[in-house]
């Protein structure tokens, strides 16, 4: 399962948690939700069991933010891929 | 045979990315032979209509303006019409925005839930939501 998210807000790990359940999990960060390729978002996402992290280059490179190695960089052909092909379902929050 | 993505688009001008990351997205989905279609609902109506050329002067300077001209995304989204998305509005949302009846941009027709949305989601493999 592949959660898009677009923006920061309050428990984002506690929503993907609750909604992911025990299957495997990964994230694409985009706009706003960039703020979470830092490297103190990483921990949580791993504790919540998110297996891959990706984040939008657009966001990252318009927010200057200095991204998590763990955290891949994507490009929107690799976004259609994502969410067109490599996952079952996709949850945007 | 390719597959359908429905970007359900809530956002309008300005006021976030998703329209920007909708029409990026679309433009990329495109481009690798999916098929695309974009429901315009919420404020993301906004986006439907043909814009009002300004009377007189306009009160910005040209940097203010290069900057808002940015989220103006309604001439890529005759582009990506022109690739062969399927765009739709809800004239519900348009009306509650008072703007119901106004002229569509090239490409964008008049819609709703109902029929329009509907079919888009019965016609589609992948529906993302973009909203605030």
């Amino acid at each position: 399962m592949l959660f898009l998210l677009n923006k920061t807000q309050p428990d984002t790990i506690g929503l993907i948690k609750l909604l992911g359940g025990d299957v495997d999990k990964e994230v694409l960060l985009t706009q706003d939700a960039a703020f979470y390729a830092t490297s103190s978002m990483q921990d949580q996402f791993h504790q919540a069991g998110i297996a891959h992290i990706y984040v939008a280059q657009d966001a990252l490179e318009t927010r200057a933010i200095e991204r998590a190695p763990e955290c891949q960089v994507v490009d929107y052909d690799r976004i259609v891929e994502l969410v067109m092909e490599e996952h079952d379902q996709v949850v945007c929050i | 045979m390719s597959k359908n993505l429905t970007i359900n688009l809530l956002s309008g001008y300005q006021e976030n990315e998703d329209a920007l990351f909708a029409v990026n997205l679309a433009e990329a989905a495109l481009s690798k032979g999916y098929g695309v279609k974009i429901f315009l609902y919420g404020n993301g109506c906004n986006l439907a209509n043909q814009e009002h050329p300004v009377q007189g002067a306009s009160h910005m300077n040209a940097r203010l303006q290069a900057h808002m001209d940015i989220g103006k995304i309604g001439p890529r989204l005759e582009k990506i019409a022109a690739m062969g998305a399927e765009i739709a509005t809800c004239h519900t949302t348009e009306y509650g925005r008072g703007t119901e009846g106004d002229a569509y941009r090239v490409g964008i027709k008049w819609g709703d839930v109902g029929q329009s949305f509907t079919k888009f989601l019965l016609t589609s493999d992948v529906l993302l939501t973009f909203g605030h």
